[in-house]
């Protein structure tokens, strides 16, 4: 028997096999969807790219629609693909590549995209495109004027130029929806202070329920986490500082006068573990995929979601009955400090290798429109970034439009470079009690050590 | 030329700074990448790789030996056999997005059907693909769900590629099956074994897709085909350093790859 001969022949089989199923596989990761508008008499074609969110896109259709009513002769092909596995990254860069793409949907950068100075290192991802000069500074555009300079030079401002127009923020950082009928009928009253909020907990679970739902397989508990920090390091100082408390901090964090080993991070951590005392039992288990329209539709457990608004869509759709709120958890006795954390979020740019630059800066124009705006903002969920616009009429908002004034962007982590540990950014709460078992002392400790090496490396 | 430019590129941006998007500079920075890993950050490559030898080995076994034994199974001839045998071939050309997402579903500890059974059948509460105790072995197992069909395949082809007359020797002689299949079955499927040894162990060294959508890396499951992919692509990711994982991610499938067929080809000579 020719063992050479008959192992080449099951080989050339099974590389057939594995050809035709990779072949398959990477066609199917590879779709995006596409939207063209008909036309034929078309002299102009401005492409947007954007990821799969349903009501953004769906709303950006509309918008497109109503510009090309407005601009005769021009057509705005929208292409989208999905955030998971890269697949949008994958568009953006291929075209990048083709020159063929004139605004592009990206989430901010915020200054910890950026390595300082001093650390000598490039820029990674779409900070290096900025970086490069490859993207249209809008600080001179007349639409900007209508946003917050402060909040749009946080989300992608870079050495005094605006890159791109900030639309979304959400308020995902110790962001809760709650079952108002719920609370309602346990007799528990919207938490305003710390102590409140722990015996809100505290009643409701002695009737035997589970007071918070969270979705800790995709690292929702982060947003806890995130709020008390930034709640925290922003107590007592104005909003639109958030910019250089992050600064001074990941200044302070690579000079070494401040770790992740510090009485405030400890604070910090006892207050999360707290809050993680009253969510479902193997909660890492939970994706964040799943988790809105699951506890949507349990009206009888889980008053409280960590999620952020971003989702509000999906809650409703899932269960239209349900009388939502949202609120902002307060991680002090003090209510100055329980501040709203915004979260930066989908914004344009504009690459200097757009090949319909001037149409691309007036649909910018049209977009920002007051009620072009409102129009979006509604569909999405996000608050607003301008100033002068609000979406009063959205029902769960309403605590969100009573407590708007002082709210404040999140601080981002310390600049930590390619490589490094994830314990260099701050605790990996997947790994730290109660998700992981590594105690709160030993999970600081690493990542202040982790830090240290990172830094040095 | 399709082959070797990607290659070779990865190759040269290991040597960079570069931010992987189109127009940006390369940045050439020599061996930062590679010193960056073989320094203080080199408990990160370390975990990863033996993460992805963990992971290989188990897939590797296990899909082997089930391979084989449905293959015994269901080699024969006949509609109902062709039938269990596409059934079995099935989840192997289903999308890697496609069958992470349905597992992801079957397995959430609250909605999930598995969930409920284990609660309800055993008392059992666990996370599933959220506990750092069982991740891995789960997607092990999901790997090898939709990996056992192409090695039944294999392990069917080289079946029939026995002669019967070696059966019927054996048959003479008064071996039983047990001896049938160790004198005769397993020494002949050996070219079979190769092939399917070395396909499942180098799709199990370079897996990264089904983990990234079960679980992104966390819970234990980082491998090194993970840790390259997050590297490599993201917000502030750079190119450079997932080129340079990727250069270490070759050489250890190389040596694993390379070793493995020198020992699996010894041992059809020896058989």
């Amino acid at each position: 028997m020719n063992r050479g001969m008959d192992r080449r022949a099951v080989l050339r089989g099974g590389l057939g096999l594995a050809a035709a199923a990779v072949g398959g596989s990477s066609l199917a990761a590879c779709t995006v969807g596409e939207q063209t508008a008909p036309t034929t008499k078309a002299k102009r074609n401005l492409v947007i790219v954007q990821w799969t969110n349903v009501p953004a896109v769906e709303v950006t259709k509309k918008i497109n629609a109503a510009f090309e009513k407005e601009n005769p002769g021009v057509t705005v092909t929208m292409r989208h693909a999905p955030n998971p596995n890269n697949a949008y990254g994958a568009l953006v860069n291929s075209q990048l590549a083709a020159k063929s793409v004139d605004i592009i949907a990206q989430f901010p950068l915020t200054p910890s995209a950026f390595p300082p100075k001093y650390t000598k290192q490039k820029p990674g991802g779409f900070a290096a495109l900025v970086a490069a000069g490859k993207a249209v500074d809008l600080k001179d555009a007349g639409f900007m004027k209508r946003y917050d300079k402060s909040q749009q030079q946080y989300a992608f401002g870079y050495e005094g130029g605006q890159y791109a127009l900030m639309a979304a923020q959400y308020p995902a950082y110790g962001g809760l929806f709650y079952k108002k009928a719920l609370l309602e009928k346990h007799n528990v009253a919207l938490p305003s202070t710390w102590d409140e909020l722990i015996q809100a907990f505290d009643t409701l679970k002695s009737k035997g329920v589970t007071p918070v739902f969270l979705a800790a397989k995709d690292g929702y508990q982060a947003f806890i986490w995130h709020g008390i920090l930034t709640q925290t390091l922003m107590a007592g100082k104005p909003a639109e500082s958030a910019a250089e408390v992050g600064a001074a901090r990941a200044e302070a964090f690579w000079q070494g006068t401040v770790t992740w080993n510090d009485p405030l991070h400890h604070e910090v951590a006892a207050k999360y573990l707290k809050v993680m005392q009253y969510t479902q039992s193997n909660a890492s288990g939970v994706s964040a995929l799943t988790a809105p329209g699951v506890w949507a539709v349990k009206e009888d457990d889980f008053p409280f979601l960590i999620d952020g608004t971003f989702d509000a869509a999906t809650i409703v759709k899932a269960n239209p009955k349900l009388d939502l709120g949202f609120f902002t958890m307060p991680s002090s006795n003090d209510a100055a400090v329980n501040r709203v954390v915004l979260n930066p979020d989908l914004s344009w740019v504009v690459p200097t290798s757009a090949p319909n630059k001037d149409l691309a800066m007036k649909w910018l124009e049209f977009f920002s429109r007051e009620d072009n705006y409102k129009q979006w903002l509604t569909a999405t969920g996000s608050n607003s970034t301008q100033p002068g616009v609000t979406t009063n009429e959205v029902p769960w908002m309403d605590w969100l439009n009573e407590h708007q004034e002082g709210a404040c962007l999140n601080i981002p982590g310390p600049w930590i470079p390619t490589g490094a540990a994830p314990e260099a950014g701050g605790p990996v709460l997947g790994d730290m009690v109660p998700i992981g078992k590594t105690s709160v002392n030993d999970e600081l400790r690493q990542a202040a050590d982790a830090y240290a090496k990172a830094r040095k490396a | 030329m399709f082959g070797l430019y990607p290659s070779v590129a990865t190759f040269f941006y290991s040597f960079t700074q570069y931010s992987g998007v189109p127009g940006t500079p390369l940045n050439v920075c020599g061996l930062c990448n590679y010193a960056a890993a073989t320094s203080s950050l080199l408990s990160n490559v370390a975990g990863a790789i033996w993460t992805t030898v963990k992971f290989a080995v188990g897939v590797t076994v296990v899909q082997t030996a089930l391979s084989l034994g449905l293959a015994l199974i269901f080699q024969r001839r006949g509609r109902s056999f062709t039938f269990y045998r596409a059934i079995i071939f099935l989840p192997g050309i289903l999308s890697v997005p496609i069958v992470g997402g349905m597992f992801s579903l079957l397995l959430d500890p609250v909605s999930g059907p598995v969930g409920e059974l284990f609660r309800n059948a055993f008392g059992i509460e666990s996370a599933f693909l959220g506990s750092g105790r069982i991740s891995l072995f789960l997607i092990m197992g999901i790997t090898i769900w939709m990996g056992c069909g192409y090695g039944m395949i294999i392990f069917i082809a080289g079946l029939r590629a026995i002669p019967r007359e070696s059966y019927e020797a054996a048959s003479v002689d008064g071996a039983g099956r047990f001896r049938t299949f160790r004198h005769i079955t397993w020494p002949l499927l050996a070219p079979a074994t190769t092939v399917c040894v070395f396909l499942t162990s180098m799709a199990a060294l370079g897996e990264f897709a089904l983990v990234l959508v079960l679980t992104e890396g966390n819970f234990g499951t980082k491998t090194l085909g993970v840790y390259m992919f997050t590297s490599a692509f993201g917000t502030s990711s750079q190119l450079g350093y997932g080129s340079m994982i990727a250069i270490v991610q070759f050489f250890l499938t190389l040596l694993i790859g390379g070793g493995l067929l020198l020992a699996l080809r010894r041992r059809e000579v020896t058989l």
